[in-house]
């Protein structure tokens, strides 16, 4: 097992948290607060490439490159623990980090370009260092429960383990990706109840480019994976990727209209979870106003004060 | 009637030779047993045509020009469920990465990222990838009124959630431009941008 570090976090930023939900990351900074947690966000740090990595724009060079940099600027801050929002920066920080480890000549060639633009190669950080936000909320989960305000209880969850934290490194991840269980047992934390359902590893859907360029493949998937979190009786599904949430999230009401079926399941990143549990304020610290599937009703039910 | 095998096409005995060079090269490759649990458990060959098991039989079967003008190679979600369960430390989905960037590399497929190059432009730009101005419109007929206005929005929401302003700092941004320069991503761009068709979408509006 990892050791899961709780002081010195690199909150790294994601492009689709930022533009899509960016309730996932006040979410985490509240929790984060509330728990003492030390952690720094950096104005400097790009986005990770990943989306451009899959869609075959970035080749590797570049993409590495760019995580060097960040890297490198997360350790000259000494804030060397990186803990990110979405699993696809989970896995190319990582990813590129294992590279520049096992190829020497990789490393030389990225080492010099920072160099020539004035920046430091992170050379202290290995894929050791790059944690998901549920490794930190794993580590946190006792605690969490002792802070509840709003219990959750009787309320039927359903996980949807983003691939590319179980997946691409299996041995890191602290869940098996054939049976994954992180996000449930966190969510427990605040009395939920989780409920399993035949297609939990199968992936969102989104595929990347498969989203864009092969509608209906992509749909295809998603609706299996509703049809299965229907049948399971699921109220919320929870996520660790904004991808993923995007995909179900922003395309339940779109399946719905094409199929005429009705799922009706919520959709909220782990952190938004634990922080309403928290008693965080769903607008201005959860942002659910940024969702497609309005929060409200489920909100109502457990007596938090919403907008009408 | 005698089938036509995967063998009769043109076969290059050196492909995956020539694959396993790439430091990203999945090691197990050649230890391929054709067990089919990559097969099996794939989202794309349950929906598709695509194969993954049969795909690391073609390339180690040297049947490069089949392999490499495939439509079935495009239909990958990435989504490391073969990677994460091959009992032979093989990866077709890394593999998968590899072919890609081969056939982009030797001019086929260059529709399959046009659409996305924007993604590459706009990173280079502000260090935040963004989507093109033709998947943006799909999305605001897709998910509707509360999300454009949403998106129109999305700085004044930050501000409320208490967020930092998107964007790098000026001298951070010049610094990520030149980094990029210097990794050749930005004359990548411009190669894959030419002469490139615009995706011709399928099943999309």
């Amino acid at each position: 097992m990892k050791d899961v570090p709780t002081s010195g976090l690199y909150l790294f930023k994601s492009c689709l948290v930022s533009t899509e939900y960016p309730g996932v990351e006040s979410s985490l900074r509240f929790i984060f607060d509330r728990l003492g947690i030390d952690y720094i966000s950096d104005p400097r740090q790009s986005c990770c490439s990943g989306l451009g990595y899959y869609f075959d724009v970035f080749d590797h060079l570049s993409t590495v490159a760019v995580a060097a940099r960040n890297l490198g600027l997360a350790e000259e801050l000494g804030y060397r623990n990186i803990v990110t929002l979405c699993a696809t920066c989970y896995a190319i920080n990582k990813n590129s980090l294992h590279s520049l480890h096992e190829n020497p000549e990789l490393a030389s060639q990225v080492s010099g370009i920072l160099d020539k633009i004035g920046l430091s190669y992170p050379d202290k950080m290995d894929k050791n260092n790059i944690f998901h936000e549920v490794d930190i909320l794993a580590a946190l989960k006792n605690k969490i429960a002792s802070m509840v305000e709003i219990d959750f209880s009787g309320l039927r969850i359903a996980s949807h383990h983003a691939c590319h934290y179980t997946k691409v490194f299996r041995e890191d991840a602290l869940t098996d990706p054939n049976r994954p269980y992180l996000i449930d047992s966190i969510a427990k934390s605040t009395g939920a109840v989780p409920v399993e359902y035949a297609e939990k590893t199968m992936t969102c859907g989104a595929g990347f480019r498969q989203r864009h360029c092969n509608k209906d493949l992509s749909l295809s998937l998603t609706l299996e994976k509703l049809r299965s979190l229907k049948t399971a009786g699921t109220e919320v599904l929870l996520h660790m990727c904004p991808n993923c949430q995007i995909q179900f999230d922003r395309y339940q009401p779109v399946i719905e209209r094409l199929t005429g079926e009705q799922f009706g399941i919520y959709h909220l990143q782990i952190p938004q979870l634990i922080a309403l549990s928290m008693g965080a304020d769903p607008y201005t610290v959860v942002g659910i106003q940024t969702h497609s599937v309005p929060i409200e009703p489920l909100l109502k039910r457990f007596g938090i004060k919403v907008k009408a | 009637m005698i089938k036509k095998s995967v063998l009769n096409a043109s076969w290059d005995g050196k492909f995956a030779e020539e694959i396993l060079e790439d430091p990203q090269a999945p090691k197990g490759l050649l230890k391929c047993n054709q067990c089919g649990t990559c097969t099996a458990n794939c989202p794309a060959a349950r929906f598709t045509s695509y194969n993954p098991a049969r795909l690391v039989r073609d390339v180690l079967a040297g049947a490069r020009e089949k392999v490499l003008s495939s439509a079935d190679i495009w239909q990958c979600f990435y989504c490391y469920t073969c990677h994460a369960n091959c009992p032979r430390g093989n990866s077709p989905t890394e593999l998968v990465r590899i072919l890609r960037l081969k056939a982009l590399a030797q001019g086929h497929a260059k529709e399959e990222v046009a659409r996305f190059l924007a993604f590459g432009e706009c990173f280079a730009e502000f260090g935040i990838g963004g989507m093109p101005s033709d998947i943006v419109e799909s999305h605001a007929n897709e998910f509707g009124h509360r999300w454009v206005k949403m998106r129109l929005h999305i700085d004044d929401l930050r501000e409320v959630l208490g967020l930092q302003a998107m964007g790098l700092p000026e001298n951070a941004q010049k610094q990520l431009k030149s980094l990029l320069h210097h990794t050749g991503f930005m004359e990548r761009l411009q190669r894959l941008s030419s002469d490139s068709e615009i995706c011709q979408s399928r099943g999309m509006r």
